[in-house]
């Protein structure tokens, strides 16, 4: 209807054909995946569904699989005109040690951290933004998850080894 | 009956549920208004959140989210042409010539009031129709369940049949994810790879949010687009009232578009972008001046927005009465009725009748709250497109991640959603049906149950789904959903090549 059209990418059928492929090595694996040992006949046991579900999977990537060997050169790599999305690489690692950050220094530091980083990351250099922004959201973050909602968080590993 | 609709009142007019249904009608209005968010963003950033609240009050947040979406995608559509969600898309083909011929107002109000009704007729529609329906559902046996969650599962899939493979891969997907952990009933591991950590399975909160709260917030980090809104001129800080009667004379419409939206919204798969598109087209069909629309004429404001604002309630009525939903967000609130131990099908309409209740006066509220919000405070809401949408991604990631881990004060969880985050970003990307992965996801344990108890009850015979006459039916009907659409697409090539 109002959807713009589509172009078809190799990229597609290559992240198609990895999922098939996974679903195949972990179907041909499920025995051993999969405690078999109770007493239940097959149609009752925790085998079925499973089976049913890689099945599916396999079977809906087989013509991606087959695209992908035969060579079809008109059909490109990119992905419409998308590029290489650096800035959103460097957002999701920030997220990752974001997320390893919080153990060793707490919460509002980690918060703060990420925050500031990635505001830098992403152009905003102002005061307000770069620097009053993070510290808003950091100071609402502990308002909402440790006073309001009292949600535990480890005591922080390096305030431990300093206080040490 | 009466005096449980009574109970529902006074349930959903406690403090407490007004506030999480003004809440989440605000924070809807707010997703729904910046392009690229939209309400099922809102939903699951929320969904952490629920576990403190009681079962009514969390589902009439998330209501409160999903209806208010609704409400904000046409702000923009109409100012900017940029339709805030999806949807709200035929509702700039006529909103924005009226704000370029300086009569925003009008398209607002026919926008607003359309979706006000919209909204409400569809709630009247449900609380009738439900019972109904669950009447019939009565006499489903796990069959008949099963038969009709594979109806629902087909639907869903044909009507993103131009991405067949992907939407089956990922259906697939869903359903391998939600069977990995313990096996209920038969206590086997599965899928466990020796973490002692994925025996529990895969919560749905991280995946959810995963999936949408951070896939969808790392696609809207690379869109560096700044919507032009010098343009975007409003002759007074609320809606101009004198125009909503203007607009009523379109009540015919308004009616009509109500219903085809509650009945789109009921079928599973088409979602609000086809009840918007019939609403329209149906009113052009019915109008005297069918060429005034695409030039500004208000009634087709009125008609898209009523359309896809009747879908959360149309929604509503499978999810209920059948237990299955139509849609991701409605998916996303069946997982959160079973998280609070609340299983809908239609034994639900008896055994929790308050529940029930509250909802639909919940639903009722939810488009008061909305249509007031807009209406009283539309140009500060209008301004909510400036914040640009990176800066809003970093803060919804955060949000995301520090909520997740908060569920269950568990690393693994907020690792389990980077992971589906960075999954749903390359779905998202790629522009696959992530619909079915969610349904999938929470389908998946409900339709392995019923799968194994009819197997069951017919001694491991597959036949016994066509040997009961509503499970042939629906079976057929499913074979139907993927036959017929192919046919009639091989017949137009034959056409064309001719």
């Amino acid at each position: 209807m109002a959807e713009d059209k589509k172009e078809r990418s190799r990229i597609e059928d290559l992240v198609r054909a990895i999922l098939g492929i996974c679903a195949a090595g972990i179907l041909i694996s499920s025995p051993w995946n999969v405690d078999t040992s109770g007493p239940e006949p097959f149609y009752k046991g925790p085998l079925i569904f499973p089976i049913i579900a890689l099945g599916i999977m396999v079977l809906a990537s087989l013509p991606s699989i087959w695209r992908l060997l035969r060579s079809t050169a008109e059909v490109p790599w990119a992905l419409g005109k998308y590029s290489i999305p650096y800035k959103t690489g460097l957002i999701l690692l920030l997220l990752i040690a974001f997320l390893v950050a919080i153990p060793w220094l707490g919460l509002e530091l980690s918060s703060l951290i990420f925050l500031g980083v990635s505001l830098k990351v992403l152009g905003y250099r102002s005061p307000i933004k770069g620097i009053l922004l993070p510290l808003l959201m950091t100071a609402l973050l502990w308002l909402v998850f440790k006073q309001l909602l009292g949600v535990f968080f480890p005591i922080p590993r390096l305030w431990e080894l300093l206080m040490d | 009956m009466i005096e449980h609709f009574i109970s529902g009142i006074e349930a959903a007019v406690t403090v407490t549920n007004l506030v999480a249904l003004s809440f989440g009608a605000l924070l809807g209005i707010i997703v729904g208004i910046i392009p690229g968010i939209g309400p099922m963003v809102g939903m699951v950033v929320l969904l952490p959140f629920t576990f403190a609240l009681p079962p009514a009050v969390a589902l009439s947040l998330l209501l409160g989210v999903f209806c208010g979406g609704y409400y904000g995608g046409a702000v923009p559509a109409i100012l900017l042409r940029t339709p805030g969600v999806p949807s709200s898309i035929f509702t700039s083909f006529d909103g924005f010539p009226l704000t370029q011929r300086g009569e925003a107002q009008l398209a607002l109000s026919a926008a607003l009031l359309g979706s006000f009704a919209g909204g409400v007729i569809s709630v009247v529609i449900l609380t009738f129709l439900a019972p109904a329906l669950a009447h019939i559902a009565a006499n489903f046996g796990p069959p008949e369940y099963f038969s009709a969650g594979l109806f629902a599962v087909t639907l869903v899939v044909m009507a993103y049949r131009k991405e067949l493979g992907p939407g089956l891969l990922l259906l697939g997907l869903g359903f391998w994810l939600s069977t990995v952990g313990i096996d209920g009933p038969t206590l086997a591991t599965r899928y466990c790879f020796g973490s002692m950590a994925l025996r529990n399975g895969l919560h749905i909160v991280p995946v959810c949010l995963g999936l949408y709260g951070i896939g969808q917030t790392l696609i809207l980090v690379e869109q560096q687009k700044i919507l032009q809104t010098e343009h975007m001129s409003l002759t007074r800080r609320t809606l101009d009232f004198s125009k909503l009667l203007e607009a009523l004379r379109y009540w015919r419409t308004l009616i009509r578009s109500g219903v085809i939206g509650t009945f789109v919204g009921l079928i599973p798969g088409p979602g609000s972008i086809l009840a918007s598109f019939m609403s329209y087209e149906a009113a052009k069909r019915f109008s005297k001046k069918p060429e005034e629309f695409g030039q500004g004429n208000p009634e087709g404001c009125l008609a898209s927005e009523a359309g896809n604002n009747a879908v959360p309630a149309g929604a509503m009525i499978p999810l209920l009465t059948l237990g299955i939903p139509g849609d991701a967000l409605s998916a996303v609130l069946l997982g959160v009725f079973i998280i609070n131990g609340v299983y809908p099908g239609p034994l639900l309409l008896v055994k929790e009748p308050v529940l029930i209740n509250t909802l639909y006066v919940s639903m009722f509220l939810i488009n008061v709250v909305a249509f007031l919000m807009l209406a009283i405070w539309l140009r500060p809401f209008a301004m909510v497109v400036r914040i640009p949408s990176n800066l809003l991604a970093v803060n919804i990631m955060i949000i995301s991640m520090v909520g997740i881990y908060a569920v269950n004060t568990r690393f693994f969880d907020a690792a389990v959603a980077l992971v589906m985050g960075v999954l749903g970003y390359i779905f998202l990307k790629l522009r696959w049906p992530m619909v079915t992965l969610v349904m999938g996801i929470i389908l998946g344990p409900i339709l392995e149950n019923r799968l194994r108890e009819s197997l069951s009850l017919g001694d491991g015979n597959p036949l016994i789904f066509l040997s009961r006459p509503i499970s042939l039916g629906l079976v057929l009907a499913s074979l139907a959903v993927v036959v017929i659409p192919l046919l009639m697409e091989r017949a137009k090539k034959k056409v064309n090549l001719h």
